[in-house]
Parts: structure tokens; sequence; C-alpha cells
């Protein structure tokens, strides 16, 4: 019998044989276990005291939607999504639905729909359920990055085909205006996000994931604003806002990691 | 005595003094299973407080017929790794006894002392995943099916594990620790 039988028996409660007994006065495992469960007390208090000072901090409105329900913060942070995109459609609605054929439309917004929802669930998951593995995080970022690329580049009719919103407009400038529209649609999205956040600034893979979400929330609401379909002003000036995102999430939590080393 | 979850239910509630009563409960548990994993007594103090300040902020979730263990532990763990990630440090080991924390009690005699040091030294030294599980498993008192679910793998898995880890920590042990004062 050894320190796993022993362990196992007492947690099922069962009476130890007396061959536990001389494993137990005889094996040094067992010997620190016992020395270590009494431990106690503790400076518990101390810790209690500063738990306690950290809560009653805790007032306001940003630690009181921190700490709704996760369900409910998902909802607010997809109300956030819905309303920027029902403002879009109101206010400065895609000019060219029409030509543009219905499934690609309906495909795309959907799309993007569905991936911003999943992400954005993925980044404020609980801190009291599983961590998702690195690899299921790195696949979300790939495709939250990679699906606005390839929608960029997917053909398109050529009477749908429009390479700038309005006629004698540079290319650059509309691709700048785009690249704004989107990225000040993304920014609310990701700054709703590091409110919802329950570890917002402990966490970098929520930190990576509420940047990729703000990326695909700008491109579904360019996917509604913005008429045009020429690959090169897609790629630049909407699936860029998400790397955009990423990267300045990613030199901001290097530039902050540095100046932690250095003054530690 | 309220069960950890009627306690849980009644601090949703606003009930102060059962945060406390969790607190005093899991605070030593916790601190045990972390200081055996971390290099310094205040990280693992610090990460003890963060655990019961996201219990705080999870406290919404909390949801009848929901076990409160998990809940405490899946939120320690989740701390420590970031912990590690955030400062992109390995949870390496110390590699000398003398940088271990020393105990927090009187050793009841030079050989139980001896003997304690020995076993904190050939703890240090088992990799990461079995010092995790051994750890839940051996030091918080958690069963290893639990243990599984706590840290993401098989119930085989992880009592392959902890078997290694308690086998390699028998034949450290045996062998004597060189490391050890």
């Amino acid at each position: 019998m050894d320190c796993i039988d022993i362990k196992e028996a007492r947690l099922r409660g069962e009476p130890l044989p007396a061959e536990a007994a001389l494993h137990l006065t005889s094996c040094p495992v067992c010997s620190e276990n016992r020395l270590t469960q009494g431990e106690l007390p503790e400076p518990l208090d101390t810790l209690l005291a500063g738990v306690e000072g950290e809560i009653a901090r805790e007032h306001g409105p940003i630690p009181w939607l921190r700490s709704r329900p996760t369900p409910v913060r998902v909802g607010l942070a997809g109300g956030v999504i819905l309303v920027t995109a029902l403002l879009t459609l109101l206010l400065t609605p895609r000019t060219n639905f029409a030509p543009l054929p219905v499934l690609r439309v309906v495909l795309a917004v959907t799309v993007l729909s569905v991936l911003v929802l999943a992400v954005v669930r993925l980044g404020l998951r609980p801190l009291q359920t599983p961590q998702p593995r690195p690899t299921a995080v790195t696949f979300a970022l790939i495709v939250a990055l990679g699906v606005p690329v390839l929608f960029s580049v997917l053909p398109t009719t050529e009477v749908a085909r429009v390479d700038v919103p309005v006629p004698g407009v540079p290319q650059s400038v509309a691709i700048g205006v785009c690249f704004a529209f989107g990225a000040f649609v993304a920014a609310l999205l990701v700054m709703s996000l590091r409110i919802l956040d329950r570890g917002a600034h402990e966490s970098r893979v929520s930190a990576l994931l509420a940047a990729a979400a703000g990326g695909l929330a700008g491109n579904l609401a360019l996917e509604l604003h913005c008429p045009v379909t020429n690959p090169a002003h897609l790629l630049s000036g909407h699936a860029t806002i998400g790397f955009v995102f990423v990267a300045a999430y990613a030199l901001f939590h290097t530039a902050r990691t540095r100046t932690q080393e250095s003054s530690s | 005595m309220r069960s950890d979850e009627e306690l849980m239910a009644a601090y949703v509630r606003g009930d102060a003094q059962a945060f406390r009563e969790l607190f005093q409960r899991y605070a030593p548990l916790l601190l045990r299973v972390l200081r055996h994993q971390l290099r310094r007594t205040e990280d693992a103090e610090d990460l003890v407080q963060q655990t019961f300040l996201h219990l705080h902020r999870a406290r919404h979730d909390f949801r009848d017929g929901s076990a409160l263990r998990p809940w405490v532990f899946t939120i320690a763990l989740n701390l420590k790794r970031e912990y590690f990630r955030r400062a992109a440090r390995k949870p390496e080991a110390p590699l000398d006894a003398a940088q271990l924390d020393s105990p927090r009690v009187e050793p009841r005699g030079q050989e139980q002392a001896e003997a304690s040091d020995e076993v904190r030294f050939a703890f240090s030294q088992l990799p990461d995943d079995q010092r995790e599980v051994i750890a839940l498993h051996w030091l918080a008192g958690i069963p290893l099916p639990e243990v599984a679910e706590l840290v993401g793998a098989s119930i085989s898995a992880v009592k392959v594990r902890a078997h290694r880890g308690y086998a390699a920590m028998r034949r450290a042990l045996s062998r004597g620790n060189p490391g050890a004062t």
C-alpha cells in the first residue's frame, strides 16, 4: 500500500489497514503531508482583509457590469454588435445591395456575425471554467483574421463590381475612410469587451480575442456599409482592421512587459 | 455546518460572513497547493487573494446544483497559468532546496525536518504536469477524477501522471537528496 492507495482510501472513507499505519510512520511523503496539514493557521486574516478591501473597491457601473452572469455579459456584447450593425444599416447603408448576389451578402453577414459572437463568447469565458487550449485560441485568431481576407478575394459578378464608393474619389482616400469607419466600430466593441471582461487587465488571451472580435465587428459593419467590391480595397481597407488591432495589442503587451521587467 | 454550496448561495444573496467562511475553508488549501508550485510565498498569497476576488466577481454565475470546489480550484489554476504566462516564465522549480520556502511549522524533530526538506526538494524536481496533479491530489486532497476535470485531462492521463510523480518522488527520496541541508 503506497501514498496513492492511502489517499484514495481516505477519500473514499474506508478504514486503513495495519499495513497503511506502517507506511504512514515510515514514508517521508506522508510524513510531510501530515506536516503541511498542520501548518495552519496561516496569515489568513491579512489575506482576507486584503480581499475584502479589494471587494469594497468594486463599486460603480463597471464592476457591476463585470459581475453580471456570463450569458448576460455575452448578450450585452452582442447588443453592441447588433446596435452598430443596425445603425450602419439605418444611417449609412450600402448603396449597391440590389445587384449583389443575395447569397453572397447573406453568407458574409451570417458568417461574420456567428464568428464575432463565437470569439466574444470565448473571450468572455468565466475564469471558473477551464481555459481554452492555446491551439483553440490560435485557431480562433487565425479564423477571425483569415475570414475577412477570404471574403476580400472571393470573385464578384461584373454587374456588382464597384471600385470606389463615389466616382472620382481616389482609392487611397476610400481605403482610409473605410478603415477609419471599421476601426471605430471595432474600437467600440473592444472597449465594451474590456469593460465586460472580469480579468481584463490580467489575461493576454482575452485581450487578443477582444482585438480579433473587434476586427470582425468592423468588417461586419463595413459589409453593410461599403459598396466597393474591389479586392485591393477590401484587403487593405477592411481585412486589415483585425490585424492592426491584434498587432497593436501585441505591441502594447510587449511594451508593458518590458516596463514591468525594468521596474522590478 | 453549512456546505460550501450553501455558503456560496448565501454570499450571492449578500451574506458577507459566508464569504469569510469560504475563505477560511479554501485559503489554506489553495495556499498549500500554490506555494509548492511558485517560487515565492508572496506570489502564492497574491494568487490566493486574486482567486477570491474572481470568485466574488463570478458570484452571479453560480447556480444551484453546482459544486463550488471545482470553481475555486479552476480559478486558482487559471490564475496560476496566467501568472506564468504574463511573467513569461516557465514554471520551473527551484534548483536548490535552500531556495524553497522554509516550513511554516516548528519541526517536531531533526529527522522530520530533514524529511520535509527532502520531500519538498523531490516535489520540486517533478515535471510541471505531474507536480500540478500531485499538488491537487496530495496537498489539497482532491480525488483524481476531479483533478482530471481541473487540469483538463482524462482520468487515465491524470492517474498516469500521479503514479509517475509519486514513483519519482519515492525514487528521489530513497536515493537521498543531495540538495537538502
